[in-house]
């Protein structure tokens, strides 16, 4: 697949440009974005290439909310032997479809650790011109958020935030907080509520830790090294540490 | 004789509100907790004890973990420090015990396949055979408490300098009083007394190939430390290459996929983690240290047990 192709089309969709931007990327998180009206032709092929690249652990999905789409995918990627599970936990993917304000051509691309990713391969290009082919705009654009980290981890209910290795701070993740931890660089803000907590901005230049995806699962941390910041979620009783 | 009430009152103010007073700002124990980076990984201290001996506790720590890496770290090798030469003849009983498993020598072969400095890549075998030539312990020399190593040769301690840190670290908080925590540099740990549920400690071995816990020990008053292919590698054509290196071949070492080790010394079970991971008969090996267990995982994901048994359940 061309990412030309793909920025072409993403500065033409100023929704995917707000979508992409308001999704939390972070290590160890990828995400596939099909532009089409029919992905249920489609999906199947690219997920298949993914397999074979070993992105996709497991042959699970599941959906997030619902949408008029879901039935065609389901139906599509259970004929090609994808496993369905209603709990997003257990699978490797979970979909949503979203339409777009405008029409534009079709196309797919897979961001990886926040980057794009280019993956070639004779049937992804075939598929790419097929997708072109007879020059019909399509206005619904595909997401596959592939999550596999947080699968066998329990939900956290405290997140601890330290400055300087120092515990500064602890929040309860149920209750809606915003805070502001000053550091010798500069300033973090945290806010907590539904069950997780994010950076929400930051005084540091990269701003990787306001990309990262909000922390709600035991042991998960998102870290600010310029401002020597790191919130985590603290473990539950299951167990008290981790090594490996 | 009826004491007046006044001089009930100055009875009160000189002697009682004092000893309120002390009784009230008496040192209260608690859990504390602190996470920093070190070892190029983030390390835990957690230990019950009151909140102005942590702040010293974890001082301490960070000072002591500083020292191992300044005197550890590639960069910055002393040969002639007593740290550096106290190691190094742990590490050459490590070396003579493993038959040449455990190798601190091997830091030309990590430089070799990128491992210390990027891009990863894979050596021709000539390459390898050259850098063989300054790989092995036996060619390092020990004159009037310095080290004396060929030109070409480099220490890796990455095998055993953080169990050390780990071992200093427990004996210091030990020595300060604390007695119930642990200490956790990014996978070697130790930890001693009860955990806040008032069980020993529940550690969670991290699964080789899928996110969530392969088992969890519940150890206390012991170390721990796993050797893994998954920690830092590279794959080129499907095939793994990893920075375990069997120091015999040059190559990274095959048929395992971690090696947990679990024993009195944080130093030993950093070092053994190692030397069972690299070589093909772990058991003859582990003999050798009966206060020792491990935990392997081999290349097909088959779990083995072995050595001194601690308590561990399979998830």
């Amino acid at each position: 697949m061309d990412r030309r192709h793909f920025f072409q089309t993403f500065l033409m969709t100023p929704l995917v440009g707000s979508l992409m931007a308001s999704i939390r990327l972070s290590k160890g998180q990828s995400q596939l974005y099909m532009i089409t009206d029919s992905p249920q032709d489609f999906l199947w092929i690219i997920l298949q290439e993914l397999e074979k690249h070993h992105l996709i652990e497991e042959r699970s999905f599941s959906f997030s909310g619902s949408s008029a789409f879901e039935k065609a995918i389901y139906k599509s990627l259970l004929q090609k032997g994808w496993i369905y599970y209603p709990d997003p936990l257990k699978t490797s993917f979970i979909l949503s479809s979203q339409l777009l304000l405008h029409s534009v051509n079709p196309s797919f691309t897979f961001i990886k650790d926040g980057n794009v990713l280019d993956i070639r391969s004779r049937n992804l290009s075939s598929l790419w011109k097929g997708m072109q082919k007879d020059g019909h705009r399509s206005s619904l654009v595909t997401i596959a958020c592939f999550n596999t980290k947080r699968r066998s981890l329990p939900r956290g209910r405290w997140a601890s935030v330290y400055v300087y290795g120092r515990q500064v701070d602890r929040l309860s993740l149920k209750k809606k907080t915003s805070k502001t931890y000053l550091t010798k660089q500069g300033n973090v803000a945290v806010e907590a509520e539904g069950g997780q907590a994010k950076v929400s901005e930051s005084s540091c230049s990269q701003k990787i830790c306001c990309l990262s995806a909000p922390a709600s699962f035991c042991g998960e941390r998102i870290i600010c090294a310029p401002n020597h910041f790191l919130l985590e979620i603290e473990r539950s009783s299951f167990v008290d540490t981790s090594i490996g | 004789m009826s004491i007046p009430p006044l001089v009930k009152k100055i009875y009160f103010v000189l002697f009682l509100s004092p000893l309120l007073l002390f009784l009230n700002c008496a040192p209260q124990e608690a859990w504390q907790s602190a996470s920093f980076l070190s070892f190029d990984t983030v390390c835990e201290v957690h230990l019950r004890c009151p909140r102005s001996k942590f702040h010293l506790a974890q001082e301490e720590v960070q000072r002591l973990f500083v020292e191992i890496e300044n005197h550890f770290s590639p960069r910055r090798q002393d040969l002639s420090s007593c740290l550096v030469i106290g190691l190094y003849r742990r590490a050459l009983d490590f070396y003579r015990q493993s038959d040449g498993c455990f190798d601190i020598t091997v830091g030309p072969l990590t430089r070799l396949w990128g491992f210390l400095d990027r891009p990863y890549r894979i050596p021709s075998p000539r390459e390898l055979k050259n850098v063989l030539n300054l790989v092995g312990m036996e060619k390092i020399k020990e004159y009037e408490q310095n080290l004396i190593l060929d030109p070409g040769m480099e220490l890796d301690w990455g095998g055993i300098a953080k169990g050390l840190g780990i071992d200093l670290a427990y004996n210091a908080l030990v020595s300060m009083g604390v007695d119930r925590g642990y200490i956790n540099a990014g996978g070697d740990l130790a930890c001693w007394g009860k955990n806040p549920d008032n069980e020993d400690w529940k550690v969670g071995i991290n699964h080789p190939r899928r996110s969530g816990y392969l088992g969890i020990l519940s150890i206390s008053g012991v170390a721990a430390a796993t050797t893994g292919d998954y920690q830092r590698f590279f794959e080129e054509n499907g095939i793994r290459y990893h920075h375990i290196f069997d120091p015999r071949t040059g190559y990274p070492a095959q048929g395992k996929q971690s090696v947990t080790v679990i024993g009195p010394e944080a130093l030993v079970c950093d070092a053994l983690s190692t030397a069972l991971f690299v070589s093909e008969n772990p058991e003859h090996i582990l003999d050798k240290y009966p206060q020792y267990g491990s935990l392997i995982v081999d290349s097909e994901g088959k779990i083995s047990i072995l050595g001194k048994p601690y308590s561990f359940r399979l998830l």
